[in-house]
């Protein structure tokens, strides 16, 4: 009985404990601002000469990278107050709280006699006085570029909650000459425009490359012998060949998720409608079948659905239908022409060109076509592209012509809310852009 | 008694017995997973949430409470004429404005009700019981006058020093004017988690503890428990926590006479609105 009673006294205390809703005052903060976050990136550290080159190199490509994602702003060295000579010592926040900097990395630089280096950072919370992360990577030392992404990905994974892409390629068209006689070449390059190449020589016309999904092949439209066909390029070995033997122009293509399959538009007799075409067994198949225009097909991160572009309303718009062509449904119901839609690689939206009004837009909705969005538009942009972790777009844009002269193409990045965005620099002019996926 | 209930019998006790025992530690076993199931999320936020979230709702009441102070100091004018009752209903309307405020004053204002109103039985009855002394009669009536005048003196210094100290602690709550500048004073600091997935569910709560100049003493993030396995309410929360603990936001505009009320704030950092879900 004692024992009861106990047992009750303790309940009523436990309970009181949590219903014991103090009355604190609660208030909610909805808006904030959206500029890049200041960082502070000190200069990793070595003790020989070969180390401080290393060190250097390193430093300044992580600089670049999260740079160039336009999430953060890498505050100016030169405003640094403390002087770092060693990762293992606590840095002095109040030093870089006065430059306002929210997070700090600090790293060094160690060869080995066996010519292998040891690049070691931490990452720390300036405003929490705390260290979010901390990693040592042993290499070779010729994977220093490869390291450096490394670094800059677990900084952006810890700052951002998202996966980093800074060790990814992009696939292009780089384009030259005037207008009329266009030269347009498929080009790839890493991230940072580091070791930039062409792949075509510019002799055909290329457009829309697309990687696959084990960045080893791209498949892409040439207009080889004047035909346009889509083609499939083995990036390494640079050999060429056309995907199935469609009986007329095929055009849009992209990969299954898995890489087995390719997408695509198939246009016969002013219609055009979209097939698969699996590359191992050569089968294809016929997913639409409407009178009308179906192109731009692309599969959702699971391969169970496609979104594509279609005029069977009466003007372009996006639809969705399953992998064997099924329940089809339209998802865009804005004004204007849609076309170019994405799937994201996370799945949760659907990237796309609006045209309206004389305008171009670039926008995102969700697959059920809610939430649309604009975040970015000009005289002329399109062909979205998502960075492997679907947080950002890749896109082309075409300045305003200026004293009768065609404006520049570009390709632009901008995050999904539209607060961000930032020019990747190309030796050419630039359109059509591919991000590769993620390198396991 | 056959075989089989020979057999089976003490078997059958032996089995009920389990089952009480078996019934009991489910029972225990049951109460403990609800203390764990209702206990431990709050252990981990160390503070419920359960309150209005409209901040205006807080503020109508402190207005409203508020407003009485006006027509209770006319009161006592008015009652110049009256009956003592009129005093009463003072002390009554005092009490209904501090329902509204503090619960626990009621019960005082209550028993001083029923004391003066005991007080003023008893005394009836003691003129009651001398019926035949006329004169004395006049005397006591005198006399209960005077008490009464006395009593009203003292009841007004009573409702007055009420007076004095229930606008005070009415109008203690924040205004919503308060409650913006603090809402204005750490938006200018968080810098939001742009493109976050699902942003409309990554509101995060800290829990401040600021000293009287305003500047933060304490922050946590309350929902360490989601953190740990969600990377994206981690990466809100720390942004969050940045936007509080940043210097810039320092030196907060609250007010010093209601230290009580700000002294421990809870801040909802919520993406959703900005982010366009």
């Amino acid at each position: 009985m004692k024992y009861t009673k106990k047992i009750i006294f303790s309940f009523l205390i436990f309970f009181s404990y949590i219903l014991n809703v103090n009355a604190e005052l609660k208030i909610d903060i909805t808006s904030g601002y959206t500029e890049p976050t200041p960082i502070g990136i000190y200069e990793f550290i070595g003790t020989n000469d070969e180390e401080k080159i290393l060190a250097k190199q390193i430093t300044k490509l992580v600089i670049a990278d999260l740079n160039n994602s336009g999430l953060f702003k890498i505050i100016d060295p030169k405003a640094y107050i403390q002087k770092i000579s060693s990762t293992n010592i606590m840095p002095k926040f109040s030093d870089w709280k006065v430059i306002n900097a929210q997070a700090l990395i600090v790293g060094s630089s160690v060869l080995n006699a066996s010519g292998h280096v040891r690049i070691e950072f931490r990452l720390w919370d300036v405003f929490a006085e705390q260290q979010m992360a901390g990693w040592a990577f042993s290499t070779v030392r010729s994977n220093w570029r490869q390291i450096s992404h490394r670094i800059a990905d677990k900084v952006y994974e810890r700052l951002t909650g998202e996966i980093g892409y800074f060790d990814t390629r992009i696939a292009y068209i780089a384009e030259s000459g005037p207008q009329k006689k266009r030269i347009k070449r498929l080009a790839i390059m890493d991230q940072d425009g580091a070791n930039h190449r062409f792949l075509t020589n510019g002799n055909n016309l290329v457009l829309t490359p697309r990687f696959s999904p084990s960045q080893q092949e791209l498949t892409y439209l040439s207009y080889i012998g004047r035909i346009p066909r889509v083609y499939l390029l083995d990036i390494e070995t640079g050999k060429q060949e056309i995907v199935g033997d469609f009986p007329g122009m095929t055009f849009a293509p992209r990969f299954s998720p898995f890489g087995d399959e390719v997408i695509m538009s198939l246009a016969t007799g002013g219609n055009s409608d979209i097939y698969s075409y699996n590359l191992k067994t050569n089968i294809r198949k016929q997913l639409t079948s409407y009178r009308g225009i179906d192109t731009s097909p692309s599969y959702s991160p699971n391969g169970k659905r496609i979104v594509f572009n279609s005029d069977r309303g009466g003007s372009p718009q996006i639809y969705t239908m399953s992998n064997k062509g099924k329940k089809i449904k339209r998802i865009s119901f804005g004004k204007g022409h849609y076309s170019t839609p994405v799937w994201s690689p996370r799945g949760d939206y659907i990237a796309f060109t609006k045209f309206y009004n004389k305008t171009f837009y670039i926008g995102v909705m969700t697959p059920e076509g809610e939430g649309e969005r604009v975040i970015a538009k000009g005289f002329l942009v399109e062909g979205p592209t998502w960075t492997p972790n679907g947080r950002m777009i890749a896109y082309t844009k075409k300045d305003y012509p200026k004293q009768k002269k065609d404006g520049k193409t570009r390709i632009f990045l901008i995050d999904l809310t539209g607060f961000h965005g930032k020019e990747i620099i190309t030796p050419l002019e630039a359109s059509d852009p591919s991000w590769s996926p993620l390198l396991d | 008694m056959t075989l089989n209930n020979l057999i089976f019998l003490p078997i059958k006790n032996e089995i009920l017995e389990k089952k009480n025992y078996l019934l009991q530690s489910l029972g225990f076993h049951l109460l403990i997973i609800i203390l764990i199931y209702y206990g431990i999320p709050n252990l981990f936020k160390y503070r419920a949430e359960f309150l209005p979230p409209l901040p205006v709702e807080i503020i109508n009441i402190s207005d409203r409470t508020s407003a009485p102070k006006i027509n209770f100091k006319k009161s006592p004018d008015t009652g110049k004429n009256k009956t003592n009752y009129v005093n009463q209903e003072n002390i009554k309307y005092n009490n209904q404005t501090k329902v509204i405020d503090d619960n626990t004053e009621i019960i005082d204002v209550k028993k001083k009700v029923k004391e003066i109103k005991k007080k003023k039985i008893v005394k009836l009855k003691e003129l009651k019981k001398k019926p035949n002394q006329l004169q004395s009669v006049l005397k006591s009536i005198e006399q209960v006058k005077k008490d009464f005048s006395d009593k009203k003196k003292k009841d007004k210094e009573k409702t007055k020093n009420d007076e004095k100290v229930t606008p005070i602690k009415l109008g203690i709550n924040l205004s919503i004017s308060e409650i913006d500048a603090i809402r204005r004073h750490f938006e200018k600091c968080w810098n939001i988690p742009s493109g976050a997935r699902e942003a409309g569910n990554l509101a995060s709560e800290i829990k401040v503890r600021f000293n009287k100049k305003g500047n933060v003493i304490d922050a946590r993030i309350v929902n360490v428990s989601r953190m740990k396995r969600d990377r994206y309410f981690r990466t809100a929360s720390e942004s969050a926590l940045r936007a509080v603990l940043n210097p810039r936001c320092q030196n907060a505009p609250l007010p010093e006479n209601k230290f009580d009320k700000w002294k421990n704030l809870t801040l909802n950092f919520d993406p959703k609105s900005i982010i366009g879900y």
